[in-house]
């Protein structure tokens, strides 16, 4: 099947239309002139956030070897104060740690702490994490 | 059906024009813009909290009154355990989509870099079925996608971490979903775009106030082994 001539007209004027809005009719307009800028400064900030994530992607397995040598291991619900504070600033027990919604419902989760054990410079107490749903 | 054939070019050359218009290109580079300087303030607020956390760890208590609360992998699946499991409208997964698609189970999750989890969670469907209509040739393909959905599916998820005030803001995504039964690679294509764009459109927000207390969340820190929330008056 052959295609009638008519067809392309409304194309290539379409097509003429496109890149006269887009590059040639107002080169150089005000708008053109913000979107260059625009365009290099997202793509110094696009430079510097991957810089950023890779430090902070390094960062991941030196901080784990650091909570180790301060003998920080393995705490699932735990409560760390300095043993040499002078208060011990833990929330009360039972207190919501944090609150959410969820399909609407307002959940909270509270800890109840243990009494705090000397753990090296630090003061531990173990906590026994809940939900409460509504 | 000619007029499809002809019509389809033309929409297409046309979306070309658009596309390479100085306004519409502005439009998404602005978009971009903001999108780079939230990223930015995020990252540059987690490298800060990573200095902090380092320095702590090296001299505690020079930080003055703070605490920290340790959560690991697994008592974090112990709570999602207390919430779940949870039933929700299958329509909240595909607008064509009637019944119940319940979230049984949180699980595997492991703490990785860039503040970033990874985790499992096992959906189950139930007596979901679709509500629009399905030429007949793809009909035996709807019903095994139904009774697949009904014997459970993994989706994996990764969740970006972020403290924002004193909220720790949680962004999933779905990067496979795998049906336990009449496993397709096209319907679980798209099952998990539909839990992308729609269940896991908005952000979870925890607000970490502690009721009565005087300190407020000061820093996120997620290592190997811990989520770090650090409390300062």
């Amino acid at each position: 099947m052959r295609m009638s001539r008519w067809y392309w007209w409304p194309v290539l004027a379409l097509c003429a239309a496109g890149c006269a809005s887009g590059r040639g009719g107002r080169s150089g307009s005000a708008t053109e002139r913000r979107l260059e800028e625009l365009e290099a400064r997202n793509a110094a900030m696009q430079e510097e956030l991957n810089r950023k994530q890779a430090e902070l992607r390094q960062s991941f397995q030196a901080l784990a070897q650091a909570e180790a040598a301060a003998g920080l291991n393995n705490l699932g619900c735990v409560g760390v104060a300095p043993a040499n504070a002078q208060v011990q600033g833990l929330p009360r027990s039972g207190a919501a740690h944090a609150q959410f919604v969820l399909r609407s419902q307002p959940h909270r989760m509270t800890i109840s702490f243990a009494p705090p054990r000397p753990s090296g410079p630090w003061r531990l107490s173990q906590g026994t994490c809940t939900v409460v749903k509504p | 059906m000619r007029a499809l054939r002809l019509g389809l070019p033309l929409v297409a050359l046309a979306g070309v024009g658009c596309a390479t218009n100085p306004a519409s290109r502005l439009r998404s580079a602005e978009k971009e813009n903001q999108r780079l300087t939230q990223q930015l303030q995020d990252t540059d607020r987690a490298l800060q909290s990573v200095s902090a956390y380092t320095e702590e760890l090296r001299s505690p208590g020079k930080s003055g009154r703070s605490f920290n609360l340790y959560f690991t992998p697994a008592s974090l699946e112990q709570q999602a355990s207390r919430v779940l499991p949870m039933r929700m409208p299958a329509r909240g997964f595909h607008e064509k989509l009637q019944g119940d698609v319940i979230v049984e189970r949180l699980y595997d999750i492991r703490f990785g870099p860039g503040n970033t989890l990874t985790c499992r969670a096992l959906l189950r469907g139930d007596n979901v079925r679709y509500t629009g209509s399905v030429p007949k040739a793809y009909q035996a393909e709807v019903r095994r996608f139904q009774s697949g959905v009904a014997a459970g599916v993994v989706a994996d998820l990764v969740v970006d971490l972020s403290l924002s005030d004193t909220s720790l803001v949680a962004r999933a995504s779905a990067t496979r979903t795998k049906l336990q039964a009449n496993s397709s690679a096209n319907a679980e294509g798209m099952l998990r775009q539909q839990v992308n764009e729609r269940a896991l459109r908005l952000p979870f927000t925890f607000d970490l106030t502690i009721q009565g207390a005087g300190a407020v969340p000061r820093r996120m820190v997620l290592t190997a082994n811990h989520l770090v929330v650090t409390y300062a008056p």
